[in-house]
């Protein structure tokens, strides 16, 4: 018995050897296996696998189905601890020599692992760099203030395309999903007079607003007083040819009843009138002879009756 | 038993001369065979190679894209600004022969080929303006062109002279050295007070502007509102008029006694005194008795 299994040894050693070829690739990995130094298979899925034992044959895996991320202008590793990067890492100058403050966040999948596994070593940081050389291109043709308000969208885009398109041209098997635009802001030396420009923008506004609630204050009451004016004018009119019309009818009922005894009618006119009237007056009744004069003073020496 | 060891024996020098016999190159290494120091053979290319066991060496190179990253250096334009550059480059041994002549190690390469760079990229920058390097519009910008530039004429040297190729070569940064920069922020802060100003002072004016329109709408409403007033007003006594008149010219000696009539009865008041003679109309009867009123009874 004990002779048998010496003698199988070397067979054993053999089978044991094979077997150290068996590997695992898990379910969001692909593995490499290279011969010799010479990639085989590129892209290896996920189970259980055999490869040749070394040094023949060796294998690599990476998470392929994860998403990376790198920032840019900023420490990346500090970032996600959210500890605060200089801010000089952060600031690019813009096309109109003004200097502002980028941070970015590039986020990567692997696509092709042979190349990014022996292409380069550490490719994410040449990624940085060229994104930050892509900024730098973009932000130089961008005038400050377009670049805080309507390029801004651009900046993200523009970036992520170029810096794609030179990982491309490298072939570093590296695909740039998104570019998060983080925060494009002015650099906290004068961002208090960038908040001040926000503000008197806004002033600007405000005071154009009140005057605007002023004139839709003041028309529409003038419009109400000018209504009121004419309708005052309408009724005036209305009533004026009112009067009219009743003195009119007035005196034509009158002038009837006259016609039919003038005389009588017109003296008792003139007494009903001096009646009503003469009780409020002062009257004083003097004896003349015609053509005399009367003299005036003697009713101020009276005072009265 | 014994013929087993001879067996193992055997076995064990084969494998020792296969394994002199033989050497891999990595996907990421170039390979240069070397006997007595003097390169016979180079291979570019992964895979099992042969060599002769004892005499010849295998020395490796990196074929992976390396970045060369030097520290930032200051840089004077042709209008005479400094300018301080961040530039990366990317190479990659291209011909492993020629490197391994012309650089004795990979530091030697990185400084050779940063002083190239260094050197190419003055000379360049002495020759461009500032505002060339960026700019607004989009004509001036010589940038990508000055770099292209640079990465061309390097690429050329780097591969004539050091087996090296170079992949990328790019600005990463330009910034100002700390004295300029605060006299940019000087500027730039000088700037945002004169925008700010200018929004506040055409608030000002276009409120001001909106506010007089409204003054005088308001008045333009009104004063045709008055004009429309006594142009109705008016036409309420033209017609008053055309109807006093219609009436009046029925008998207009009777409308005149009436209406007198109607204004003594309007003006007089315990304020006034009135004299009458005593011959008048009124007192007539008082003085003369009834024949009077017989002889002019018909004139008040």
């Amino acid at each position: 018995m004990k002779s048998r299994v010496l003698r199988w040894w070397p067979i054993l050693l053999v089978v044991a050897w094979l077997a150290t070829g068996v590997y695992t690739v898990g379910s969001e990995e692909l593995a490499v296996v290279k011969r010799f130094g010479r990639v085989m298979d590129p892209a290896v899925p996920s189970g259980i696998h055999w490869r040749m034992p070394w040094p023949i044959e060796s294998h690599e895996k990476f998470q392929t189905t994860t998403v990376y991320k790198m920032g840019v202008g900023m420490i990346t590793r500090d970032y996600l601890r959210g500890i605060p990067s200089p801010e000089e890492l952060s600031l690019w100058l813009t096309g109109d020599t003004n200097i502002l403050s980028v941070k970015m966040m590039i986020q990567y999948t692997v696509v092709d692992l042979p190349s990014y596994l022996y292409r380069m070593e550490s490719s994410q940081f040449l990624m940085a760099r060229i994104a930050e050389a892509a900024l730098t291109e973009t932000l130089g043709a961008m005038a400050v203030d377009d670049a805080l308000t309507i390029e801004r969208p651009r900046i993200a885009e523009e970036v992520r395309s170029r810096t794609q398109d030179r990982l491309d041209e490298l072939q570093l098997g590296i695909a740039v999903n998104t570019v998060n635009l983080l925060s494009v802001d002015p650099p906290s030396q004068v961002i208090d007079v960038f908040r001040d420009v926000q503000n008197a923008a806004a002033d600007r506004e405000r005071i154009m607003n009140e005057a605007n609630g002023y004139a839709n204050s003041v028309i529409p009451r003038a419009r109400g007083e000018a209504t009121w004016v004419t309708e005052r004018a309408e009724s005036d009119r209305n009533a004026r040819i009112a009067q009219a019309r009743g003195d009119a009818s007035k005196f034509l009922a009158l002038l009837t009843e006259y016609e039919k005894i003038p005389d009588a009618t017109r003296r008792r006119l003139y007494l009903e009138t001096m009646e009503e009237v003469l009780p409020k007056v002062k009257r004083y009744v003097v004896d003349l002879e015609k053509g005399d004069r009367f003299d005036l003073r003697i009713l101020d020496l009276e005072n009265g009756e | 038993m014994k013929r087993v060891r001879w067996i193992l024996a055997a076995a064990l020098v084969i494998v020792a001369a296969i394994w002199l016999s033989f050497f891999q190159v990595d996907v990421t290494e170039f390979a240069v065979v070397t006997q007595f120091g003097r390169p016979v053979s180079v291979h570019t290319d992964p895979g099992l190679k042969a060599r002769l066991p004892l005499v010849q060496q295998v020395r490796r190179f990196d074929a992976r894209l390396q970045v060369l990253e030097p520290a930032q250096a200051e840089f004077l334009t042709s209008d005479k600004k400094n300018v301080v550059v961040n530039w990366f480059v990317v190479w990659k041994i291209e011909d492993p022969l020629r490197y391994f002549r012309a650089l004795p190690s990979v530091a030697a390469a990185k400084s050779q080929l940063t002083d190239v760079i260094a050197s190419e990229l003055g000379s360049a920058l002495a020759a461009t303006e500032f505002n060339h390097l960026i700019s607004t519009e989009g004509e001036n910008r010589k940038l990508g062109e000055m770099v292209q530039g640079i990465q061309d004429h390097v690429q050329e040297i780097a591969h004539r002279e050091y087996g090296i190729a170079v992949q990328e070569f790019d600005v990463r940064r330009l910034s100002f050295p700390d004295q300029n920069r605060r006299s940019v922020f000087e500027r730039m802060r000088a700037e945002r007070e004169r925008i700010a100003r200018r929004y506040r002072s055409e608030g000002e004016e276009e409120a001001r502007k909106i506010r007089a329109q409204a003054d005088r709408e308001e008045s333009r409403i009104l004063a045709e509102a008055e004009e429309q007033a006594k142009m109705v007003r008016g036409q309420g006594e033209a017609e008053a008029t055309r109807i006093y008149g219609e009436a009046i010219a029925k008998d207009p000696e009777f409308y005149e006694f009436v209406r007198t009539l109607e204004a003594y009865r309007t003006f007089l008041d315990d304020k006034t005194t009135l004299v009458l003679p005593s011959d008048s109309e009124l007192m007539r009867l008082l003085t003369d008795g009834l024949e009077a009123k017989r002889r002019g009874g018909t004139r008040p």
